[in-house]
């Protein structure tokens, strides 16, 4: 890895505006969450935070993954400095693995931000600051998932936030929910298998989902799969694709 | 040779931005001269591995740029985007591309970088408060940071001032003169004629011609060469040579004829013994249409 590429990707991802609309949108969950928790007593407050945060961040937490992954790369094509990064001596599999990383980093900072309302609050109101943490491998797993797989979209396709929204909205949140086969290609099922194997968590929350079986360790192993491949396309890209 | 392209076209869905442009380039100043929309910007940026040929090959200092990445350690770019990171500074910017591009010292070859293009007092400004002119400095700075053999500027000199134009012109010709290949894409003729007499030219994504701007006007046989000649009696000396083989007009001027004629040699041949046999003292003889504009034009005009 080419640590001032990874640095400079990591920096122009996670500035200014973007940076604080992004890690407010990761937040609605948790906040969400604190919302719904409050003047409950501790076991349905613990159960509330369960299935808030099982299905908002689905849709909230993923778009800021993939507004964050997809502008790595794409920020710098489209604001015409790719040129600056990408005429380095340095191989293609060391760019791609550079901007994976930022991808990722900036992924897992966003999705702690948007972890912690959601901790606070449980916090707040059950007296536990143990309640939130499996939720934690969920956030995590999910900006994993969401940077490996979005960053080379960003390299590679011009409307790349449609594409993104298309797989968050009608790929993971019809056909992975209607077709238990589609199921396993959903990140958000995914991170959520992991949660679900680490928590015993309300039946609410798992309700209508082809929740996936392969918990915490099968989660790990696809998520590292999943960052494999997005390496090995924007390896493919770098090499055969137009940079400008 | 440091730079070649064979057999090059790229073309986007339906549209051909370059078809089977074949050129080299060498140590120097070379000028790549075209009009907006020539394929100028698409050549170079096929040249330096920013873009996919469709078709035919691309060779830089022996390598492929697509296929070993090391070759960017001598070779440097600066795009024709006026592009940069507003946020950064000047020196962050020249240093990030110093670090990117394995300098051993970064932060020294980026003081040189800087010195170079005269920003070393500006460099701790944010690009974003840089002028256009200072913009483009701070891009070449960013190119020479890594002391590249092979120099490829798409249009350096859009956005200078007269006096930054000047500079940057003297620094390409600099720069040429150490030995390093220097590809500068200019639309401003008078531009590329101060850096080069080497020009490679494009017109609708082709090759128009290659070579120094006389020995390209000497090959445009089938256009008639205009001569200007400075000599105290211009209008005795018009109408003699209007018998001479060849000449098809004499435009008279105060104290100057512009002789256009077919048959160059014959004029030359002729115009010593015209002139003494008339008494005419002749001052001065030029050629009139070896400037850069005018062989551009000319190529141009057999294009279309």
């Amino acid at each position: 890895m080419n640590i001032a590429l990874f640095g400079h990707l990591l920096s122009r991802t996670l500035r200014g505006k973007r940076f604080l609309g992004m890690s407010a949108l990761a937040s609605v969950g948790g906040i969400a969450a604190w919302v719904s928790m409050a003047g409950l007593n501790t076991d349905d407050s613990v159960g509330v935070y369960q299935v808030v945060t099982s299905s908002v961040p689905a849709a909230t937490l993923s778009i800021a993954l993939l507004i964050l992954a997809t502008a790595t790369l794409r920020d710098e094509r489209d604001g015409g400095t790719l040129p600056y990064v990408f005429a380095t001596p340095m191989s293609a599999v060391t760019f791609a693995a550079s901007s994976i990383a930022a991808s990722l980093v900036a992924a897992l900072t966003v999705a702690m931000i948007g972890w912690l309302p959601g901790w606070i609050g449980s916090w707040v109101i059950t007296g536990s600051a143990t309640v939130a943490l499996p939720a934690l491998a969920l956030y995590a797993a999910a900006a994993v998932g969401y940077g490996a797989v979005f960053a080379p979209l960003g390299y590679l396709f011009d409307r790349t936030l449609i594409i993104g929204l298309a797989y968050i909205f009608v790929w993971e949140g019809i056909l992975a929910t209607a077709v238990s086969g589609i199921a396993a290609s959903s990140i958000w099922r995914i991170a959520m298998s992991a949660y679900a194997d680490l928590d015993q968590l309300h039946p609410d929350a798992l309700d209508d989902r082809n929740l996936l079986e392969p918990g915490r360790w099968g989660a790990a192993a696809t998520l590292l799969i999943l960052t494999g491949l997005g390496a090995m396309v924007l390896t493919w890209a770098v090499r055969s694709r137009d940079a400008v | 040779m440091t730079a070649q392209a064979i057999g090059l076209s790229k073309w986007f869905g339906q549209k051909v931005a370059l078809s089977d442009v074949t050129v080299d380039f060498s140590p120097g100043v070379t000028g790549l001269l075209g009009p907006n929309g020539a394929g100028k910007t698409t050549l170079l940026r096929v040249l330096t591995g920013l873009q996919v040929p469709s078709q035919g090959k691309v060779t830089i200092l022996g390598l492929d740029p697509r296929k070993d990445r090391s070759v960017y350690e001598r070779v440097a770019i600066v795009p024709e985007d006026e592009a940069v990171y507003p946020d950064l500074t000047g020196r962050q910017f020249v240093a990030l591309r110093a670090k990117l591009g394995r300098c051993s010292d970064p932060a020294e070859a980026t003081e040189r970088a800087l010195d170079t293009v005269g920003l070393s007092d500006a460099a701790d400004r944010a690009l974003g408060g840089f002028s256009k002119g200072m913009r483009q400095r701070a891009k070449v700075a960013a190119a020479l940071v890594t002391d590249p053999e092979v120099l490829v500027l798409d249009e350096p000199l859009n956005g200078a001032d007269p006096v930054q134009r000047a500079q940057l012109i003297d620094l390409f010709v600099r720069l040429g003169a150490e030995g390093r290949t220097v590809i500068v894409s200019s639309h401003v003729l008078v531009e590329v004629e101060r850096m080069t007499h080497r020009l490679v030219a494009m017109i609708d994504g082709r090759l128009a011609a290659v070579g120094r701007i006389d020995e390209l006007r000497s090959a445009m046989t089938d256009k008639p060469r205009q001569v200007l000649v400075t000599a105290d009696r211009p209008r005795e000396l018009a109408a003699a040579l209007m018998t001479v083989a060849g000449v098809e007009g004499v435009h008279l001027g105060r104290t100057a004829l512009e002789i256009t004629t077919t048959e160059p040699a014959t004029l030359a041949r002729f115009l010593p013994g015209v002139a003494r046999t008339h008494g005419i003292r002749i001052r001065e003889i030029a050629p009139a249409d070896e400037s850069m504009e005018q062989v551009f034009r000319y190529l141009v005009g057999s294009e279309s």
